[in-house]
């Protein structure tokens, strides 16, 4: 406790691009945030350890005790912050004990770099070699700094593509990132990992890119399109692939934007390809695709209801779409419409 | 901030307070003297790893979520002498 006391009149934060100390903090913050984790510390400290500490060999005997301080610690110290939210009405028990569960596993994450740091304090002048290890920890985070900076400047490449697409057909604007949206759904429906999430949301977002090579006569045009004028609007997929591919983006999600328009028993463009030889996920960004343009207006019809765009989705369930996808976009607008349904019926009791 | 907020705020401060003067008391009270050059090494090494530890959270996501890593030290400091008042 003295150490973390000492230590928190040192500690400089970044929090919204401003630096932030003991200096410019509020004193009742500061003495509020640094009493919350001195109880945290204290409290499992000597429930798990007692007065007298940690006794015998630390690895592996105190790997399990560790790892429930930690638990402990994070625990009261969120507990503690949350009463003071709700106290000031910031946020709601149920989101809270949320984000709780969502971050435990990463503080226990950080666990085993704890004991390791105890093991060498405890080794004859380890002290010396826990301060030289921690130049290849910082160094490792710092790679991983710029690794998720070179993320952000990714995401905002493609936000950047979408915006500059968008502009050119007013008609669709909003058109990808609904898709994205809905097909994310879709996808956590169908229990994806979150890595192909990330990829289907891309790719989703991406869909329409190829547009931006089609002339806007074409593509604002009000009426409907004739042969020729459907046959260069279905060479948006290529284009699309064209130019992801310059921009280094990863195969899965160029074959995805390629295949959107395929349909599950063949037939449709640009390859013709049948369901054996489309992945999954192209058919999620169809679905999604086709249920966003259906209950959106357009320059020659308005929007369906969202009813009678699942109608239609089902009747081409197994022709044009995916029979599996079909079904998770249908259990996921179940799911959103169950809880409207038993709050009008609270209402109406 | 709502009056039970700060009231709140208070009472969690005092009782940080208090628990520091006790862990004080224990630790001045406790400390191996003859082996203070030792002691200050590792209170020194300690600290910089805990300033370290709380100053430099690991951004996990683009979405700029910080994973605070200042557990490393803390439980570094609880086990290292395995005595809770330092």
């Amino acid at each position: 406790m003295i150490v973390y006391f000492i230590s928190s009149l040192f500690v400089v934060k970044k929090l919204d691009n401003k630096h932030q100390h003991v200096l410019n903090t509020p004193f009742i913050k500061t003495a509020f945030n640094t009493a919350n984790l001195m109880i945290a510390i204290y409290i499992p400290g000597i429930l798990i350890f007692g007065e007298s500490g940690f006794q015998g060999e630390l690895l592996p005997n105190v790997i399990l005790p560790a790892a429930l301080y930690t638990a402990m610690t994070f625990l009261i110290n969120s507990t503690l912050l949350v009463i003071f939210f709700i106290l000031s009405r910031k946020v709601k028990l149920s989101d809270a004990s949320k984000t709780t569960k969502s971050i435990l596993p990463n503080v226990l994450f950080a666990m085993p770099l704890g004991v390791l740091m105890a093991w060498l304090f405890n080794m004859e002048g380890g002290h010396w070699i826990a301060m030289i290890m921690l130049f290849p920890l910082l160094l490792a985070r710092y790679a991983w700094s710029l690794y998720v900076e070179s993320q952000v400047q990714h995401m905002r490449l493609i936000e950047a593509f979408v915006s500059s697409m968008e502009a050119k057909d007013h008609y669709t604007e909003g058109h990808s990132r609904r898709v994205s949206a809905l097909a994310v759904q879709i996808a956590r429906q169908l229990r994806y990992p979150a890595a192909k999430i990330k990829q289907i949301e891309i790719a989703a977002l991406l869909h329409d890119i190829g547009k931006i090579g089609i002339e806007e006569t074409i593509l604002q045009k009000p009426n409907r399109l004739n042969l020729e004028e459907q046959k260069r609007i279905q060479e948006h997929p290529l284009i699309g692939v064209e130019t992801v591919r310059r921009v280094g983006i990863s195969e899965e999600i160029v074959e995805m934007i390629r295949h959107h328009h395929e349909r599950y028993e063949g037939g449709g463009y640009p390859d013709g390809l049948d369901h054996t030889k489309v992945s999954f996920e192209a058919y999620i960004l169809g679905v999604a695709d086709a249920f966003d343009a259906m209950t959106s207006d357009r320059p020659y019809r308005t929007a369906m209801s969202t009813h009678v765009a699942m109608t239609i989705l089902e009747k081409e369930s197994g022709k044009q779409f995916h029979p599996d996808v079909v079904r998770a976009m249908r259990d996921y607008l179940y799911a959103q419409e169950t809880p409207r349904v038993a709050q009008s019926q609270e209402t109406t009791a | 901030m709502t009056k039970g907020a700060k009231a709140y705020l208070t009472f969690i401060s005092l009782c940080g307070a208090a628990l520091l003067g006790y862990a004080g008391y224990q630790y001045f009270t406790n400390i191996d003297l003859a082996n203070w050059a030792l002691e200050l090494q590792q209170m020194v090494c300690l600290i910089v790893l805990c300033v370290l530890c709380s100053s430099l959270p690991i951004v996990v996501s683009p979405k700029q979520q910080a994973l605070d890593i200042s557990i490393i030290s803390i439980l570094a400091a609880i086990v290292v002498k395995a005595r809770t008042q330092r």
